[in-house]
């Protein structure tokens, strides 16, 4: 890749279109150099989506399998952060939605959820993050991705229209209607609603 | 968390304070570094499959313009071909007529399939291509040990005779050996699922990763086992042939713990402390390969060798048709190495890691450990038997000038 060449070229990080035409090459390095790029970003959406879990990694490099499946489609190269972005979307998309029938089919005898594995050690942080993720996972799944999209990534309405490949009303919309659905759901948990209001700013400071 | 506010409405602080929670409790995943490898592997995979597909439709597409442009008879069309049939090299070279192939006394062959497929035949195997076609290929294998991975593809066939036994493959790696002399034929299965037909055990014998196969036909006997550590009971010890055993064991449910990349960051103390909070028989028994494997290196640089120990063999016995432990066995084997009870141990682990990995990338050092070890144990006669293996098969290895002082001073005392 010709950014691997110059001493100059080396500070400079190639540029997406740089990065496009490098894979559509078949540059060798190209591959290596896209998940460096991206994979962090894919992954941490994914896992903010999902919550912790096993096939995180595993859905990652499904997501960049796809990337490449689909690169021919690619029109603006400029346009790869997006592209990559609504790939990713694309993923996680039937990635709920086989977990909702997951769920169905085999796990709500009972009607409870599994428990979603935290990393923390505070037991108390654990237990909220569990019930968030119920919360979650009543969302219906684009209005789930809008939310994450916005409250977590910190993006625009704009950039979440283009990752979810919808109308920017559209995804104002899923966005506005996922959070009013969560905190409605974490007033009316007495659980949520305390650690939210009072614990958690103490929590925050422990950690 | 940052988000510009002015591009629409304002956000709600309920559902902002559940995503600042949500966002620091998750952490960033460890994905970059562990799995750009496993990517790359992949994605290479991905693309062969692609040029297959690609090479398929073309053929395809060329077929059928031939047959409606050419044969306007309906009669050619059964007889039309399909799909393009394999093609395969021998170490980079047109195959020999007739398909039949002697690898050299010291160096592998390889066999690359156009579908991406290899067959690996250790020095001095033999055998013969006796067919390739589109679906796959038909292998005999007249003596010696292959290595065989197979690239999975819709309605693929491969066979591969040993004497007697007959090995149906759709995609999988996994080693047969067929000692003509002794009868003797083994199978180990890396990872997929083959099947066995032998005129020992009556119907096909199924066998999953990390299972393996052991048949002689002068005591008519068969033993299936699994590939565990050498203090578990040996193939032959175990029941006769049985319905499957489950595969490797990975708990569901184990949060992924990212020590590997602690690890790289020389974290190495974080990582045991980490895993002894969490209960060392727990970890051992739950944590993936990828913790477990990084909680065994780290007890490894922290001086902590009994728990490295455990960490390896449990890796061993936990993800048996890992490359991981293959490479497992050569660590315990330098765990031992230095035992002062006796080299007994180190060389065992050798000999596993060596009869594992057969053209792995540590074969060189692990030949040439067990020489110097035999060497230090006053074993002069077993030291220059590996000495001259290690000579034969790494003219230029690290350890080729020690095993070539070794041969001259044995031919100096004679």
């Amino acid at each position: 890749m010709p950014e691997r060449n110059g001493r100059a070229s080396e500070a400079r990080p190639p540029r997406d279109e740089d990065l496009v035409g490098a894979l559509r090459a078949g540059d060798p390095e190209a591959p290596a150099a896209l998940w460096a790029r991206y994979s962090p970003s894919v992954g941490r959406v994914l896992a903010k989506a999902l919550g912790p879990s096993l096939d995180i990694e595993d859905l990652t490099q499904e997501v960049f399998l796809r990337v490449f499946g689909r690169l021919p489609s690619l029109r603006d190269p400029s346009a790869l952060r997006a592209f990559v972005l609504a790939v990713a979307m694309n993923v996680l998309k039937w990635e709920l939605r086989r977990r909702w029938v997951g769920r169905r089919v085999r796990l709500s005898g009972t009607g409870t959820l599994p428990d979603i594995e935290s990393t923390s050690a505070d037991a108390e942080a654990r237990h909220a993050l569990q019930r968030c993720y119920r919360i979650f996972d009543s969302l219906p799944s684009k209005e789930r991705m809008a939310f994450v999209l916005r409250y977590m990534e910190g993006m625009t309405i704009d950039e979440v229209a283009a990752a979810l490949e919808v109308s920017i009303s559209t995804a104002k919309r899923w966005v506005n209607r996922g959070a009013a659905k969560v905190a409605e759901q974490v007033t009316v948990d007495p659980d949520l609603c305390g650690f939210f209001a009072g614990e958690r700013k103490e929590h925050t400071r422990e950690r | 968390m940052s988000v510009e506010p002015s591009d629409d409405a304002r956000l709600d602080p309920t559902a902002e304070r559940v995503a600042e929670f949500v966002s620091a409790e998750i952490g960033p995943p460890a994905t970059a570094k562990s799995g750009e490898k496993e990517f790359v592997r992949r994605l290479a995979r991905f693309r062969q499959v692609q040029r297959n597909r690609k090479r398929f439709t073309l053929g395809v597409a060329v077929a059928s313009a031939l047959v409606i442009v050419g044969l306007a008879g309906s009669r050619l069309r059964n007889n039309a071909p399909s799909t393009a049939v394999l093609s395969y090299r021998v170490d980079d070279r047109e195959p020999p007529a007739g398909g039949y192939i002697l690898a050299s006394q010291t160096t592998d062959a390889l066999l690359a399939f156009s579908d991406g497929s290899r067959v690996r035949m250790a020095p001095r195997a033999s055998g013969r291509v006796i067919e390739v076609n589109h679906r796959g290929a038909k292998f005999a294998l007249d003596d010696g040990k292959l290595a065989v991975d197979i690239i999975h593809r819709p309605r693929a066939q491969w066979t591969f005779e040993a004497g007697p036994f007959r090995v149906s493959v759709h995609g999988t790696s996994f080693t047969i050996a067929w000692n003509p002399v002794e009868a003797v034929f083994e199978a180990r299965l890396a990872s997929g699922a083959i099947s066995v037909a032998s005129p020992v055990a009556g119907p096909e014998i199924q066998l999953r990763a990390g299972q393996t196969l052991r048949v002689s036909l002068r005591d008519q006997s068969s033993a299936l086992g699994t590939m565990s550590s050498p203090d578990g009971p040996s193939a032959a010890e175990r029941p006769p042939i049985a319905p499957a055993a489950s595969g490797p064991s990975e708990s569901p449910r184990w949060p992924h713990r990212g020590w590997m990349s602690t690890l790289s960051d020389n974290k190495a103390a974080d990582v045991v402390t980490d895993a002894e909070r969490r209960g060392l028989s727990t970890v051992l028994e739950r944590a993936d390969s990828e913790d477990l494997w990084a909680l065994a290196n780290a007890a490894r640089y922290a001086g902590r060798y009994s728990l490295a120990g455990q960490a390896l063999s449990a890796h061993r016995r936990r993800f048996p048709s890992s490359d991981r432990s293959r490479e497992a066995a050569f660590l315990l084997g330098r765990l031992h190495d230095g035992d002062p009870n006796g080299p007994g141990d180190a060389l065992r682990w050798y000999d596993r890691y060596l009869d594992e990995a057969h053209d792995g990338v540590g074969v060189s050092d692990a030949l040439g450990r067990k020489m110097t070890l035999l060497q230090r144990w006053n074993r002069r006669t077993e030291a220059l038997i590996v000495a001259r293996d290690y000579v034969r098969r790494f003219p230029r290895g690290t350890y080729a000038i020690a095993a070539r002082a070794l041969i001259r001073s044995s031919i100096a005392g004679q």
